[in-house]
């Protein structure tokens, strides 16, 4: 209980708050890039994604850009062992994906181009030939386990950089600078990338408008098109890798025991940068990082075990990771942070055309405490991935952690997806994990504070606790905004919040199994529970849990079927008392407050904890869910309607009600549970 | 929009510029708890740093970890919390087995936006 108010008050306050998770992370004070291709190169730089060139195109000699080739000394031999066992035996890509073979003729074409590229290796070290690359060049990395240790050697905190290059926000708090990356490039990461010369000072204060990196400080392009890539069959040939202390360090699934840099890969301003067939593992940080670069492609690229994000991308446009595979992050695999506002409510003289600016596709996302998470995720789409064994699945959240632009998020696209088991308990003790935020134990998609966001035609089954979650991020927890924040939201109601509103889940197939489906074995790792995998009906605990924020607007639930395949199995919207409906409608949808999941978000994201007075222990998002359909899990929700009871009818649930009525929302919570 | 609390200056070097290090024991309780990055340690320091601290030390990783999000350069203002209400955030959060991990600066940020929600005066700005 918190001292410094009374527990009425705390009940009040924190209402707004509940659903305020910041997975959000700090940064330097950085803009999105301006969205046009940059023409003082040839080709061009940024503007769109950025095609890959095939590795055969490595060895002709052809250009654009020289190619300099990485390799170690038994790199040949570790190409040509891939190279025969993916052809007898067979490879994947991701753990989801049938195993496949190669062709005779492709084996022997691969092997001729490792050869040809042996021939041409000049460097050891990947940073190396990462500083001698220019415009258009290309870095071809051959099989190997990458330490790159006269990165090691340079200190954390190099004193050289630290604090004289560090960069202060508005505040005058230090954050290291871009030209803190272009001198220091190794203090924190194991390979850096500087794609512009550093120009001018940073402005300071920082420009509130972040659209367009200020003139002042952007410099010409050195690093642009560039292409990094592994010359073996599958990422897992080419591992770079910034931990320490394995018991088995050319096991690419085995975890460090410790972790010598902070990021495997950094890349800034690298407008039209390609990286693929590569693993990056063992960060203290983020396996792959990218801030301000227009033009990103990340294709057959793995993340293992870095301790935070595998993939970071920040106020990042054009913008794709596709054919990937994550797992063993502490917070999300895959992070598409402060993407830009490119959606509804877009600046129209910088964003032409409303338009998606990253794409994750194609991905396997498992084994972390979140597949993916973004703070002002603005139009990132979603699509066709397995989603599966992590505590919670999808993430994006509207909470303004410093130095993320795009209030509020709106505009994500969660569609064609099979986001299934994710029931990883990482919350009991020696987790294989460890969860460096708090999420709820088996849910598909949470989303504090979403705005126009579209989740259809996704098979959604076997997550425990919730298919779906929303709730608003009322302004009061999400900040002040000003300045750089979008001219409208879809929230026409604003009194309390301006977040989650006009958010649709339309023809997702909920409780049951894809026809055909095959059950990735990665799905059991880590001890991740599942229903029984030859059942073609696996439901989730509740399918559409809402909290019906008061006021929110516009969030509508169409054209689902549940696991009996009719719209009628369909359940949610939450634990509710009441009938729950959920709005068909979008046009007139409006929240209209429930005490009793408020109850739940205070309980449960302030540890407010109402089992000390032992009333109403309503928080269960970290108690592992029992399986949906079992006697045990009837005993639950029994247990839960008890205690669900007796909270909306205690002195705090009336307390809740009457301050967001007197705050302005009138009909708040009138003829709900008592 | 709240303005930011009085810190000292001792606390505030040490959180900025990491300076605090030998010397007096008076110097060593103003170093923030948790390894420094970039000036800071907000971006790394989490319960496990927490739980092993003095109240100095805690009070001087408050200030390096409101001086990081309390930031105004998104132009989205947040309030900060005092060094009580983050002392009482921080001690409440950490203290449970599976936060060990948990980021201070993620705890704190989702407590600082509705810091003035938990107080009695007002609770809606509106």
């Amino acid at each position: 209980m918190n001292a410094w108010i009374p527990r009425a008050a705390v009940l009040t306050a924190v209402l707004a708050a509940a659903p305020a998770t910041a997975w959000a992370h700090l940064e330097r004070p950085s803009y999105w890039p301006d969205p046009k291709p940059d023409t003082a190169v040839q080709p061009a730089a940024g503007g769109e994604v950025p095609s890959a060139r095939s590795l055969a195109t490595a060895v002709t000699g052809a250009g654009p850009g020289r190619v300099r080739v990485v390799c170690q000394r038994n790199s040949l031999t570790l190409a040509l062992r891939s190279i025969e066992v993916a052809r007898k035996d067979g490879f994947r890509i991701r753990p989801s994906q049938p195993e496949r073979k190669l062709s005779r003729k492709q084996a022997r074409r691969l092997a001729a181009i490792n050869r040809s590229l042996k021939r041409r290796c000049r460097y050891d070290s990947i940073q190396a030939a990462v500083d001698a690359t220019r415009n258009n060049d290309r870095v071809v990395i051959m099989p190997g386990r990458y330490t790159e240790p006269r990165s090691r050697e340079q200190k954390t905190n190099d004193p050289r950089c630290n604090p004289s290059l560090l960069q202060n926000d508005q505040t005058g708090r230090p954050t290291p600078s871009y030209a803190y990356q272009a001198t220091c490039p190794n203090d924190q990461n194991l390979v850096h990338v500087l794609g512009r010369e550093v120009k001018g000072q940073p402005l300071t204060p920082p420009r509130g408008d972040r659209h367009g990196i200020p003139e002042q400080e952007l410099g010409a392009c050195i690093r642009c098109n560039v292409q990094i890539e592994g010359s073996g069959v599958i990422p897992e040939d080419v591992l770079l890798d910034a931990g320490k202390d394995y018991e088995r360090p050319l096991d690419p699934q085995d975890k460090p025991g410790g972790h010598a840099k902070h990021v495997v890969m950094r890349t800034d301003r690298t407008d039209g940068l390609v990286v693929r067939n590569l693993l990056l593992r063992g960060a203290l940080e983020h396996g792959f990082y990218t801030e301000e670069t227009d033009g990103v492609l990340l294709d057959k690229v793995k993340f293992f075990w870095n301790a935070d994000y595998g993939h970071l991308s920040f106020t990042t446009d054009h913008n794709v990771i596709q054919n990937c595979d994550a797992m063993g992050a502490g917070d999300a695999g895959v992070y598409p942070g402060a993407s830009p506002q490119t959606g509804d409510f877009r600046n129209e003289e910088f964003y032409p055309e409303k338009r998606f600016n990253s794409v994750v596709r194609w991905c396997d996302l498992h084994g972390s405490t979140l597949a993916y998470s973004g703070s002002m995720g603005n139009s990132v789409r979603i699509t066709e991935n397995h989603i599966y064994a992590n505590t919670a699945g999808i993430s994006s959240d509207t909470l303004s952690a410093p130095g993320h632009p795009g209030f509020p998020a709106d505009g994500l696209q969660v569609d064609h997806n099979y986001i299934y088991s994710n029931n990883l308990d990482l919350y009991g003790s020696n987790p294989p994990i460890e969860p460096l935020v708090p999420m709820p134990i088996g849910s598909g998609i949470v989303w504090p504070g979403m705005n126009g966001g579209k989740v259809f035609r996704n098979y959604i089954f076997d997550n425990w606790r919730h298919g779906t979650v929303l709730t608003a991020v009322p302004d009061q927890v999400a900040g002040d905004p000003e300045g750089n924040v979008d001219r409208k939201t879809h929230c026409t109601n604003t009194q309390l919040a301006s977040t989650s509103c006009g958010n649709v889940y339309e023809d997702n197939i909920m409780g049951r199994v894809p026809p055909g489906f095959t059950w990735p074995t990665a799905v059991g790792k880590f001890g991740n529970r599942t229903g029984d995998r030859d059942a073609k009906v696996l439901p989730n605990g509740v399918d559409f849990w809402w909290d019906e924020f008061p006021g929110n607007n516009g969030n509508c639930w169409k054209g689902n079927t549940g696991p009996d395949g009719t719209a009628g199995s369909v359940t949610g919207s939450g634990a509710g008392l009441a009938p729950d409906p959920l709005p068909g409608d979008c046009a007139s949808s409006m929240g209209t407050g429930d005490v009793v999941k408020e109850g739940v978000l205070i309980d449960c994201v302030t540890w407010y904890d109402f089992k000390d007075e032992g009333q109403y222990p309503l928080c269960y998002w970290f108690r592992m869910p029992q399986r949906p359909g079992t006697p045990a899990a009837a005993r639950d929700r029994r247990a839960w309607q008890r205690t669900a009871q007796a909270f909306a009818h205690s002195a705090d649930a009336r307390a809740l009600r009457s301050k967001l009525r007197s705050a302005g929302a009138v009909d708040a919570f009138t003829g709900r549970h008592g | 929009m709240a303005s930011a609390r009085p810190i000292t200056a001792a606390a505030l070097a040490a959180a900025a510029l990491g300076l605090a290090a030998c010397g007096g024991s008076g110097d060593d309780e103003a170093k923030p708890l948790g390894p420094q990055l970039g000036g800071s340690v907000a971006p790394l320091a989490d319960c496990g740093d927490w739980r092993g601290g003095g109240k100095d030390r805690k009070l001087a990783t408050i200030e390096d970890i409101r001086n990081q999000v309390n930031r105004t350069d998104t132009h989205v203002t947040s309030p900060p919390l005092s060094d009580e209400e983050a002392m009482q955030l921080f001690d409440g959060e950490c203290k449970r087995s599976y936060a060990r991990g948990f980021r201070l600066y993620v705890l704190y940020a989702r407590a600082a936006g509705f810091a003035p929600l938990l107080r009695e005066e007002s609770p809606f700005r509106r």
